[in-house]
C-alpha cells in the first residue's frame, strides 16, 4: 500500500465494496445442501468488518445496517432483525478493538468468531422475542465458519484492495 | 496516538440510535404492519435477485436432464404411462366415489365442501435462517394467492402462505415452531393439535394425555378445524409415543410426510369455507318432516320466552339501581 500511496489515481472504497456487498447478499440466499446449510459463513458480515477495519470512515454503523436491512428484505426476515445484527459486529469491532488490525491473525480469527457469535446471538434473542424461533443445536456452526473463513478472506480482500488500488479516506492527511 | 481516533462518544451515541432505529422497525413491521405496503413493492423488485441466486441449481438440474440417456427415457416414459394409466383406472372409481359422497352427504343433511380450483407452482427459494422453516414459490398476489392459502404436494400437506408479495409468496412449512395444525388420526378420529420444532423430520404432538390412544404408526389427517386447511389431507406419521411419570401430557413426536428438502413443486389450492356461491357449496337439504319441524319451533319458542324472562329480570334488577343513582 505504501508503494501506491503517493499515486494520485485512487479509487474510492465503494468500488470494491459494493460489488462484494452484492455477491455476499447473494450467497446470504443462495440456496445450499440441507447437510451443510447451518454451517453457511456470513461471508457479509466478514466482507464489513474486513472495510470496516481497512478504511472506518466510508464504511461504518450505517452503512452496516442498510446492508442489513437488504438482508431482512431478501430473506424475508422482520425488518430491521439483521440490520441490528450485523450493526452490533461493526460497532464491537470499532468501539472494543480499535486496534483490531495489528492483532496477529489468530487473534483476529478469534474475535471474529466471537464478534458473529455475539451478532448471532442478538438476531437469535431478538427472534425469540418476537417469537420466531427456537434453540437449535447448530446454533454455533456458522459462527464456527465463519471466524474460520477469516485469514482467507481478509487475504482475498486485501489482494483485491492491491490490485483495484483502493485506498481508505482520508490516507492522505497522513502523509 | 498521534492519530485521532473516532470518539467513543460518539460511535456509542450512533449505535444507541441505529438500536433504536431497528426497535422502532421491528415494531412497525412486526406489530403494527405499517410498512407492509412497502416491504409488499421493494420485495417484488428484488424477485429477480432471488430467482439469480437459484439460478446455480436451476441451471444443474436442466444440465443434469439434458445428459439423460435415450434408454433411460425410454425407461421412464414406460414407469410413468403406466402409473398414468393406473390413476386414470382409479380417477374413474374416484368421481362416482365423491358423487356417492356428495348424495349421502346431501341425505344426511350435511353441508357438501368442493374445492376445485388449484394451482402449480415452483419453489424458487429457501429461507436460509435456519431457525424459520419457510420457503419462496413463484406464485403471488397476480395469481390471486391469498394469505392463509393451503399448499399441498402429492405426498401430504405443506403448510400456508403467510406473505403474499406480486410475484411470490412465502410459504410457512408446518415443521416451523410458529406452526400449528389441527389433525385427526385416521385410525379412531382422535383430536390433536401438531406443531413444528423447527427440525425439518419431526413435529410434536402436544397436550395430549397420556390416557390417549395414540399408537406409533398412526397416521395424522388435517381436521378441516380452524378453517385454514382443508379436510381429510395426510400431515404426519406418529414415529413415537413416550410416557413418564414426572409429566402431565404424553411425548408424542411425529414424521411429516412431505420431504421439504427435496421439495420442488407444490400445489396451492384455493379453500374458503364461508364461500357459499352457486355450484361450489351445495346447501343441505331442508327438512320436511312436519314433525321435525314442529320440535324445532317449540325449541325456539322455548328458547325465545326464556330470554324474554331473562332480559325481564335484568330489566327489573337495574331499574331501581338507575332509580338510586337517579335520587
Amino acid at each position: 500500500m505504501s508503494a501506491q500511496s503517493n499515486t494520485d489515481q485512487k479509487h474510492s472504497t465503494f468500488v470494491l465494496f459494493l460489488p462484494l456487498m452484492f455477491i455476499c447478499l447473494i450467497f446470504e440466499i443462495f440456496r445450499l445442501p440441507e447437510v451443510i446449510a447451518p454451517y453457511r459463513p456470513d461471508l457479509l458480515s466478514l466482507v464489513l468488518i474486513f472495510f470496516s477495519v481497512y478504511d472506518p470512515k466510508r464504511i461504518n454503523l450505517e452503512i452496516a445496517w442498510l446492508c442489513g436491512l437488504l438482508v431482512d428484505l431478501m430473506s424475508g426476515a422482520p425488518l430491521g432483525l439483521n440490520a441490528l445484527s450485523y450493526a452490533l459486529q461493526i460497532y464491537l469491532i470499532v468501539s472494543q478493538f480499535r486496534r483490531f488490525a495489528l492483532f496477529a491473525k489468530w487473534q483476529q480469527l478469534i474475535i471474529i468468531g466471537l464478534v458473529n457469535f455475539l451478532g448471532q446471538v442478538l438476531g437469535f434473542w431478538v427472534g425469540h422475542i418476537i417469537g420466531q424461533t427456537v434453540y437449535e443445536v447448530n446454533f454455533i456452526g456458522q459462527t464456527l465458519t465463519t471466524g474460520a473463513l477469516w485469514p482467507a478472506m481478509a487475504f482475498f480482500c486485501a489482494i483485491l484492495c492491491n490490485s483495484f488500488s483502493v485506498a481508505p479516506a482520508g490516507e492522505k492527511k497522513d502523509d | 496516538m498521534k492519530k485521532p481516533e473516532t470518539p467513543s462518544l460518539l460511535i456509542n451515541f450512533r449505535f444507541a440510535l441505529i438500536f433504536a432505529l431497528s426497535v422502532i422497525m421491528l415494531v412497525a413491521d412486526l406489530r403494527l404492519k405499517v410498512l407492509s405496503d412497502f416491504r409488499y413493492y421493494l420485495e417484488s423488485a428484488l424477485y429477480p435477485v432471488m430467482v439469480f441466486a437459484d439460478s446455480p441449481r436451476s441451471v444443474s438440474r436442466v444440465v443434469s436432464s439434458e445428459f439423460k440417456s435415450r434408454s433411460e427415457l425410454i425407461e421412464e416414459n414406460e414407469r410413468l404411462s403406466s402409473e398414468n394409466y393406473l390413476q386414470r383406472a382409479d380417477l374413474l372409481r374416484l368421481r362416482s366415489i365423491e358423487q356417492e359422497n356428495a348424495a349421502m352427504r346431501r341425505l344426511l343433511n350435511s353441508p357438501l365442501h368442493e374445492t376445485s380450483r388449484r394451482m402449480f407452482a415452483e419453489v424458487v427459494d429457501v429461507d436460509t435462517n435456519p431457525y424459520l422453516q419457510r420457503v419462496v414459490v413463484n406464485r403471488g398476489s397476480s395469481s390471486n394467492v391469498y394469505e392463509g392459502m393451503p399448499v399441498i404436494t402429492d405426498e401430504g400437506l405443506v403448510g400456508q402462505v403467510i406473505e403474499v408479495n406480486h410475484s411470490f409468496s412465502r410459504v410457512l412449512l408446518l415443521n416451523d415452531p410458529s406452526s400449528s395444525i389441527p389433525v385427526i388420526d385416521s385410525r379412531n378420529q382422535i383430536r390433536a393439535i401438531v406443531t413444528g420444532t423447527g427440525s425439518h423430520d419431526e413435529l410434536e404432538i402436544s397436550n395430549v394425555p397420556r390416557s390417549t390412544d395414540i399408537q406409533e404408526g398412526d397416521l395424522l389427517v388435517t381436521s378441516g378445524l380452524g378453517d385454514v386447511y382443508p379436510e381429510g389431507y395426510p400431515v404426519a406419521i406418529v414415529t413415537s409415543v413416550g410416557f413418564s411419570e414426572t409429566q402431565p401430557f404424553a411425548d408424542v413426536k411425529a414424521k411429516p410426510l412431505v420431504d421439504f428438502d427435496r421439495m420442488r413443486y407444490v400445489l396451492m389450492f384455493w379453500y374458503d369455507r364461508t364461500l357459499s356461491n352457486g355450484d361450489r357449496y351445495v346447501e343441505p337439504k331442508k327438512r320436511t318432516d312436519s314433525k321435525v319441524i314442529l320440535r324445532e319451533e317449540r325449541i325456539r319458542n322455548l328458547i325465545d320466552s326464556m330470554s324474554s324472562s331473562r332480559a325481564r329480570q335484568t330489566q327489573t334488577t337495574n331499574e331501581p339501581a338507575s332509580g338510586e343513582e337517579a335520587q
